[in-house]
């Protein structure tokens, strides 16, 4: 018998930092270049803990030990905006132009780099995912704009001069 | 220096050539031809990876302040309709 349900392997993914995921392969995002500093991994997952929201863990598959820590850019600064340079356009397949909109275009994370007994994050490079075709770039502005905002215990995003 | 004009080229050692493709008002496209051992990459892509590798030792330390201070900040970012408000109880 014939269907016309489109079937999609599921897999498990052992993480010495989350434990096993076992995840369906429609689910994962690729990054055709892999992200700077790890440009080997191309296949990522992302995975929400209800427990650690609004945290989303992006999982390197064919390296279970490279797992980035990130969280929504808007969660971090909700009047942030997106610029796509051309060639950012083009690696997620946009058209040139196209005003991508966070939440319903595209997933804009930001990672969280470890400082001392805190975390920071750097908004000039973030990491944007077209979610029709979920593939993904780590936008790194030729220009830099960096952003830089550390997390203040119990108090919030500050700037860093 | 060497100065340049579009569609000229320089070789670096004999295996890498730098061509200048397109001038535009405040932009060079270059053209790169190397061996794929060579890592080509922008400068500030440089910087980006060494964030990377810092963020990527992460999952085994979150700080427990650092997730109590985001479920804190997720939580006062809740619209007002979804929080308990003492007038309401």
């Amino acid at each position: 018998m014939s269907t016309n349900s489109v079937t999609t392997a599921r897999e498990v993914l052992h993480s010495p930092w989350i434990g096993d995921i076992e995840f369906d392969s429609a689910c994962e995002l690729e990054f055709a270049v892999g992200l700077p500093g790890f440009e080997t991994c191309h296949r990522f997952l992302p995975v929400e803990i209800p427990a650690r929201r609004p945290l989303v863990y992006l999982h390197a598959i064919e390296a279970p030990d490279v797992c980035f820590v990130a969280l929504p850019v808007l969660a971090v600064d909700p009047h942030f905006r997106l610029s796509l340079s051309e060639e950012d356009e083009l690696a997620l397949g946009f058209d040139p132009g196209f005003q991508a909109e966070i939440g319903a275009d595209v997933l804009c994370l930001v990672f969280l780099i470890p400082w001392e007994n805190t975390v920071e994050v750097n908004l000039g490079s973030p990491v944007v995912i077209n979610l029709r075709n979920r593939r993904g770039i780590q936008c790194v502005p030729s220009t830099p704009v960096s952003k830089i905002l550390r997390l203040s215990a119990g108090i919030g995003w500050m700037p860093v001069c | 220096v060497i100065r340049r004009r579009q569609g000229q080229a320089i070789s670096i050692g004999g295996d890498i050539e730098i061509e200048v493709i397109e001038i535009s008002r405040n932009r060079v496209k270059l053209g790169i031809t190397a061996s794929r051992a060579i890592s080509v990459t922008r400068s500030e892509v440089i910087c980006a990876a060494n964030d990377n590798r810092k963020a990527a030792t992460l999952p085994a330390c979150i700080p427990t302040e650092t997730l109590d201070t985001l479920r804190m900040l997720e939580n006062s970012a809740r619209p007002l309709k979804n929080r308990r408000h003492s007038a309401d109880m």
